[in-house]
């Protein structure tokens, strides 16, 4: 890749990706591929093979890029498109598992995370908690809590008003703070945590 | 709006959620989508476009059906039910040995011999059953818009999904209810308005008296009762339940007002306020609640004392559970977190996980009771008497978390 690629600003590489130079979709891919993963998998859980999903963020920014009005904005434009992809994913997953196509007591290895199986567990077991609660609820508690979004961006991204992601966010974490606090096994994970005897 | 979240568990999972992401990203597929990425770009357009065309035709057709389906006529049909070990005498069922009704929803009623009931009005939700005299066990198969009820003379017991047995002396004119599982609303005379009755209560009424409720296990004066079946594994710690206090006169909020904090213990403990239920507890008699209490309420008790590091409280919440709760699918679960309870690898925690996975082979904590279990037979008799385990974990739950470990002990065994 050229290195004045890799170090031209958002707003000129997304020129350049209208344009289709070449070499422009390499750069955004290396540039952008990581925030994407992250957000994904922040948002999924470990459980899913999320490189399906962030090469459909990559295709469909390729296809939408010529729409973009403000060049500048090529980042925001991206977390929009992985927040719908996220939102798709969501959506497909519970359709699946209505339809019993997805193992739903598989378990994730999170070795990378945690060697321990408690933690494993737990990390499981919370990440369908969130699978109980509706798809933009659930998008702005992770974007705003675990990705650390603020809300201004995550309003721009989802296209709805900021007091409706707070609303959502409120919604979600007292929803969240339940079904934690009745998930006995989390609560004993944590407990022990704190007691310094788990992680 | 604050990102912190005061909830100690939420906050901790959130956290191990941030930490996720990080891995580096699978270099072979990332150079497979690159190098394809043009064609890629390309197949997308054109599927895009089909797939437009084919949504069109699915929403055109979607709407055809459900055109149809508001036009087509529905109807439901009513309950069918078949008696079988009885006898009828004047459009009544007799019981004898045996006698039960089935309904075609899995719903069942069982009349003790010499009790007298009829099925009244069936609906495509539920019957009205008339109990003349004697007793019934209902079991009544949980539903959205059920519509059961049992008449009992002047007593009527309003079911949604539920176990109990109710009798009724038409001589005397007195009521007797015992709740195995959910909840029911008796309404009658001495009761004001309508009185829950939640699992493991009793109610006892007389239309010339009062009505009272005591716990299932408890002797009532009276009439005499089949005591709930109350049975509980080898216990490595037996703890005695103590006997009932006298039960107080009833009214139609009688459960609530015996302990207004009461009716929040499972949400305290939710919300991560255990103090504030082991306070609520020892205000009113730990023995109180655990001879009284309902099975939210020993439940909640059993989870505030294990995470307010008091096990032995836990300990005695857990099997006053068992014990009086056995039927309810919660008290079953009660043995898995007694396992949790005894000293890591212990012959008692060991003994609890077994109950747990014979008592609830499938229940939501059986592979975590199977891994244990397959961890501490293998510290106590090594690779060789965890074998089996580990195969029927990996048969069960080759995703599990104790996959790697059954893995190696395969592995390691002769």
């Amino acid at each position: 890749m050229p290195s004045e690629l890799s170090e031209a600003s958002d707003a000129a590489l997304a020129v350049l990706l209208q344009a289709r130079a070449p070499g422009a979709a390499r750069a955004a891919w290396e540039r952008f591929s990581p925030l994407v993963r992250r957000i994904l998998v922040r948002a999924l859980g470990p459980a899913r093979d999320v490189e399906d999903s962030i090469q459909e963020v990559f295709l469909c920014l390729f296809t939408k890029v010529p729409e973009l009005r403000n060049p500048a904005a090529l980042r925001a434009f991206v977390v929009s498109i992985t927040i719908r992809t996220l939102r798709h994913e969501i959506r497909r997953r519970k359709l699946r598992s209505w339809l019993r196509l997805d193992g739903a007591d598989v378990l994730p290895d999170l070795r990378s995370v945690s060697p321990d199986t408690d933690a494993r567990e737990a990390l499981t077991r919370f990440y369908a908690l969130l699978d109980r609660i509706n798809t933009r609820d659930r998008s702005v508690f992770v974007l705003h809590l675990i990705e650390g979004m603020d809300v201004e961006s995550i309003a721009s991204a989802l296209q709805v008003s900021v007091p409706t992601v707070r609303r959502c966010f409120t919604r979600a974490r007292d929803r969240i703070a339940l079904l934690a606090g009745h998930d006995p096994m989390l609560v004993d994970y944590v407990s022990k945590f704190e007691d310094g005897a788990a992680p | 709006m604050k990102p912190e979240v005061d909830d100690a568990v939420v906050e901790r999972m959130v956290a191990m959620a941030r930490q996720l992401g990080s891995k580096t990203p699978d270099a072979t597929r990332h150079r497979q989508f690159i190098a394809t990425l043009e064609e890629r770009v390309a197949a997308r357009h054109t599927r895009t476009t089909r797939r437009r065309q084919l949504a069109t035709t699915l929403v055109l057709a979607a709407a055809s059906l459900g055109l149809l389906f508001w036009l087509v006529p529905r109807s439901e049909h009513p309950l069918s039910y078949r008696v079988s070990g009885g006898a009828l005498s004047e459009g009544s069922i007799v019981g004898q040995t045996g006698t039960s009704v089935a309904f075609s929803d899995g719903s069942k009623l069982k009349l003790t011999n010499g009790a007298r009931a009829r099925v009244g009005e069936v609906t495509a939700h539920g019957a009205r059953v008339d109990l003349l005299n004697g007793e019934v066990a209902v079991d009544i198969v949980k539903a959205q818009g059920n519509a059961w009820f049992v008449q009992a003379g002047p007593y009527q017991v309003r079911v949604v999904g539920t176990e109990f047995d109710v009798r009724w002396a038409e001589e005397r004119h007195r009521l007797e209810v015992d709740l195995h599982r959910g909840s029911v609303v008796v309404t009658g005379p001495h009761i004001e308005g309508q009185l829950r009755l939640q699992a493991g209560q009793r109610l006892t009424s007389a239309t010339d008296g009062s009505s009272t409720v005591t716990p299932v296990g408890a002797a009532t004066p009276a009439l005499p009762a089949a005591a709930a079946s109350a049975s509980s594994p080898p216990t490595p710690d037996p703890v005695a339940v103590p006997e009932a206090e006298p039960a107080a006169d009833l009214g139609p909020t009688s459960v609530e007002r015996r302990d207004p904090a009461a009716i929040g213990w499972p949400r305290l403990v939710a919300q991560g306020d255990f103090q504030r239920v082991l306070d609520a507890a020892q205000r009113r008699g730990v023995d109180s609640v655990l001879a009284s209490g309902t099975q939210p309420e020993l439940a909640a008790l059993a989870d505030a004392a294990r995470y307010g590091r008091n096990p032995a409280l836990a300990r005695r919440a857990l099997l006053a559970e068992r014990k009086r709760f056995a039927k309810a699918a919660a008290a079953r679960g009660a043995a898995f977190f007694l396992g949790g309870i005894e000293p890591d690898g212990s012959a008692a925690a060991l003994t609890w996980y077994e109950t747990y996975l014979s008592e609830s082979p499938r229940g939501p904590y059986a592979p975590q009771a199977l891994g244990r279990r397959m961890m501490i037979v293998h510290r106590r008799g090594g690779s060789a008497a965890s074998a089996p385990l580990a195969r029927e974990y990996l048969q069960r739950f080759a995703q599990g978390p104790y996959a790697s470990a059954a893995h190696k002990i395969l592995e390691s065994s002769p």
